[in-house]
């Protein structure tokens, strides 16, 4: 199920706060009210895969158990850590990425191995993560292992961060599982969130799906430069939307049931260097990696740039695969890493920080490497590169790029205007009374969740790119 | 203030997805019972299992609560409002795109042709064939752009519907199916938009669907050799009674009225006698009536006006609703039995079809939960006729691929 449908809003969400809020004075009761319809929410796309996480989320509760029973025998526990981080990556390995590898292996060796055909289940990559970071964060002493299983199940099946993150981790709502208070201000500023985010989504991020599948669908002799680059760059909004709108519903959701999940989108347009992008972009994401997989390396203290790089190398490989599992995907880490590395190596992101130049920079950059996750395959990217830099005969400008620009001109503006931190500059700027401010900001969130109601109500075009991460 | 603001805007939250829920199961609550009870079976494959029988059940209330929550309507003509402030010029229905002038409808669908659907209709003709010596022809019922130049600028390179009914078409003879493409009905009888397409609603009028099935039997009876009285569909044999801009279709209600011109209605029936049997089924349960063409298939109750007003939603539907199945029967009529697979494009054509041949049934699979070849199986037809426009072709796959 997704968020932004009539589904989840008129008879998922209502049904659920009735049953919480009737149960929310027994925090077992509550607890199990939440994880019930988390589970009835995983099953709403593919009941098949509930059997998948709960298998997951036993085999994570038994090695937590295990991590506490043997407090003090060191060898016990790295055995048990690395068993359950080798059965979450097992698990991963055969639903997300044995196909990929057979078909890698099939077209290195010129051999015909046939394919599994195992479907992947939703959201696997961020249950396995969380799951993941359940054990690690025990077995470092961040959090205590849950002796219930129920409150593992909650802590990795709860539905508001189940199947497109943000990636919740266990030292950051430990706490919250049974000793969560559920305010009124909470309540108010969590739907508030979900109904910023579910805006974000269902107007701006579907109106630039629209737009970028048209665009990427075009024959080659019917694309120009100036429209590639707006389908690329309308890619980047697109994907912006989609992901921060969700993480803001998925934020929102949990307020209101009394979770505190961190931030994970911080103006990453208003970046000056790709470096400081990825700190401003899917922060769950790229901090899990930095915490479990960087710093465990050795981190950027290490002896030598050759260590250094290969750190990094690691972490954006995995970074690519996590992704999706293709060629794609992995292309599309390595270049972020060359573009990291160098920016780590030479001082240019430290530069680029300084001047205003690097807003174009960083832009670009990562632009023209996000084509590379929307495209079909590593040559039909490079070819959509092609066009965007002139090569191929591709004319600057036709009527249909016209066209297609006044079409969605103001969308294109509003996400723009929206992706930048201005509501502060304005308001001071203009000298709005706080007041004022607070309540016109009321009735525009009102307003464009109508209107964010209606186009999901409406159409039935509702693509949600991280749903299958 | 700022929690104040919030305080206010979640109580207004919940009480409306509340009520929104409450109100959707009150007005449309034995649909989704039906649905979770029966209607589910639907989204059933072959032997399912415990998690299929799931997941369609999932599937259909995810389909009701797409199509029967209260207040849809206000909801959708709200997103055409807000989409179409100048200088946007097409507004985004479902997966299509209007543009507002002509009425014609784009279809900048970014799933272009993928051969698999052409394919299982290909199989189905085939096993039709193969186990009932029963052939298979196709009527294309072209959605309601037919010209060229009508698309502003240069966004014909944008426009799926003409190559995706070209490779439809082209696939589909090359397979050994007679296809009548209504854009040769169009082209051959010299028609124009006016007449041949709504502009209020996605479907054709009509007088374009008649043009069609004349062409359509003709060239059917020709191919397969079957006796169809098809020289009694000529349009010119028909009179017609023309209700002027009656029509409020389903489009021009997401948009308002006065942004999209309201469409005339053509009733059209034969000047000569006729006497049918006309047997339905349907939610309601089962009807019988025979007389003339006129009284038999017309409902004459779908013209009338909505209360208050000039307009009429339903009038395209004097023709029956698609989601019938019904049976006629023409004693005047060569002896030849036709199942029509067909949509709401392909209703009008199933009716025209009842004069033209002794028995006709047909069924829109979408409304039935048996598969194709159950209704071959126990109607024993000389002829089997999917009546398809493009977007149902797309998206009715599971009745083919059941076969």
């Amino acid at each position: 199920m997704v968020f932004a449908s009539n589904a989840f809003l008129f008879f998922f969400l209502p049904i659920t706060l009735i049953l919480y809020y009737l149960a929310h004075k027994k925090r077992a009761l509550a607890n199990a009210v939440l994880t019930v319809m988390s589970l009835l929410f995983y099953a709403w796309g593919e009941p098949k895969f509930v059997l998948v996480m709960l298998l997951s989320i036993f085999v994570n509760w038994l090695c937590a158990l295990g991590l506490e029973k043997y407090k003090n025998e060191q060898k016990k526990r790295k055995l048990l850590l690395v068993l359950g981080i080798v059965v979450n990556v097992a698990i991963l390995g055969v639903f997300k990425y044995a196909d990929f590898a057979i078909g890698s292996v099939n077209a290195l060796l010129g051999v015909e191995i046939p394919l599994t055909g195992i479907a992947l289940p939703i959201g696997i990559s961020f249950f396995t993560f969380q799951a993941m970071s359940y054990i690690i964060d025990v077995y470092k002493g961040k959090g205590q292992a849950q002796k219930h299983f129920g409150n593992v199940c909650l802590y990795i099946s709860f539905f508001p961060q189940l199947i497109a993150g943000p990636i919740v981790r266990y030292e950051t709502i430990s706490g919250e599982i049974e000793g969560r208070k559920e305010t009124g201000e909470d309540f108010y500023a969590g739907v508030r969130r979900f109904m910023v985010g579910y805006a974000k989504k269902a107007i701006l991020a579907n109106a630039m799906a629209k737009l970028v599948d048209y665009i990427f669908a075009l024959p080659a002799g019917g694309m120009t430069v100036t429209l590639s680059w707006m389908g690329a760059a309308c890619y980047l909004i697109q994907v912006y939307y989609d992901f921060s709108g969700y993480s803001d519903m998925a934020i929102g959701l949990g307020r209101m049931f009394g979770f505190h999940f961190l931030e994970n989108f911080d103006f990453p347009f208003i970046a000056k260097s790709v470096t400081e992008f990825w700190r401003r972009w899917h922060i769950s994401m790229c901090t899990w990696f930095r915490d479990y997989v960087f710093f465990p390396l050795g981190g950027s203290r290490v002896k030598t740039r050759r260590r250094l790089a290969f750190n990094m190398l690691v972490v954006w490989l995995l970074t690519g695969l996590w992704h999706g599992a293709d060629w794609t995907y992995v292309c599309w880490g390595l270049l972020f890493f060359a573009v990291l590395l160098t920016e780590k190596l030479t001082g240019l992101a430290k530069w680029m920080e300084k001047h205003s130049v690097g807003h174009l920079y960083a832009m670009v950059l990562v632009t023209v490497i996000t084509v590379l996750i929307r495209s079909s395959s590593i040559s039909a990217a490079f070819g959509y590169m092609k066009t965007m830099f002139g090569f191929g005969g591709a004319a600057f400008a036709d009527r249909l790029t016209w066209f297609m620009f006044k079409e969605y001109l103001w969308y294109i503006l509003a996400a723009v205007v929206c992706s930048l931190p201005l509501g502060r500059f304005i308001k001071r700027k203009l000298r709005i009374p706080d007041g004022v401010w607070e309540i016109a900001c009321g009735v525009a969130i009102a307003c464009v969740m109508l209107v964010a109601v209606a186009n999901t109500s409406a159409s039935g075009y509702n693509p949600f790119i991280y749903y299958n991460f | 203030m700022k929690n104040k603001v919030n305080k206010v805007l979640a109580i207004v939250f919940v009480v409306a997805i509340i009520g929104m829920m409450a109100g959707s199961l009150a007005v449309h609550g034995r649909m989704y019972a039906y649905g979770l009870f029966k209607g589910y079976r639907d989204y059933l494959p072959e032997d399912p299992d415990i998690f299929d029988n799931i997941a369609a059940r999932v599937n259909r209330l995810d389909y009701n609560a797409n199509k029967r929550i209260v207040g849809l309507d206000f909801l959708r003509h709200l997103s055409a409002r807000t989409q179409i402030i100048p200088p946007k010029q097409l507004v985004n229905v479902s997966t299509d795109m209007a543009r507002l002038t002509t009425g014609g409808w784009l279809n900048v669908s970014s799933e272009s042709f993928t051969p698999d659907k052409a394919r299982d209709t290909l199989s189905f003709a085939q096993a039709m064939r193969d186990k009932y010596q029963i052939p298979t022809a196709f009527i294309y019922c072209h959605p309601a752009l037919y010209e060229d130049g009508l698309l502003p600028g240069d966004v014909d390179a944008y426009d799926q519907n003409i190559p995706y009914a070209d490779k439809l078409v082209e696939m589909l003879r090359s397979g050994g199916v007679k296809v009548w493409d209504s854009r040769d009905t169009y082209d051959g009888h010299l028609l124009n938009m006016d007449i041949a397409a709504n502009k209020s609603d996605v479907h054709w009028s009509h007088l374009m669907a008649l043009y069609t099935t004349f062409d359509a039997a003709r060239y059917i009876g020709e191919q397969t050799g079957l006796e169809l009285d098809w020289e009694k569909l000529d349009p010119d044999m028909f009179d017609r009674t023309v209700y002027k801009s009656l029509l409020f279709g389903e489009f021009a209600r997401r948009l308002g009225i006065g942004l999209v011109t309201l469409d005339d209605v053509y009733m059209l029936y034969p000047k000569y006698d006729t006497y049918l049997t006309y047997e339905r089924t349907d939610e309601d349960g089962e009807s019988f009536r025979e007389g003339s063409f006129y009284d038999t298939v017309i409902e004459l109750d779908k013209l009338e006006t909505d209360e208050g007003k000039s307009y009429s939603q339903n009038a395209y539907y004097i023709y029956g609703s698609n989601l019938a199945r019904v049976h006629t029967h023409n004693e005047d009529a060569p002896d030849t039995t036709i199942l029509v697979f067909k949509d709401s494009f392909g209703q009008p054509v199933s009716m025209f079809l009842s004069l033209a041949a002794r028995d006709v049934y047909s069924v829109d699979m979408r409304s039935v939960d048996k598969d194709m070849e159950y209704y071959v199986d126990k109607v024993q037809p000389d002829l089997i006729i999917i009546a398809y426009c493009q977007q149902s072709f797309r998206n009715i796959t599971v009745e083919i691929e059941g076969n």
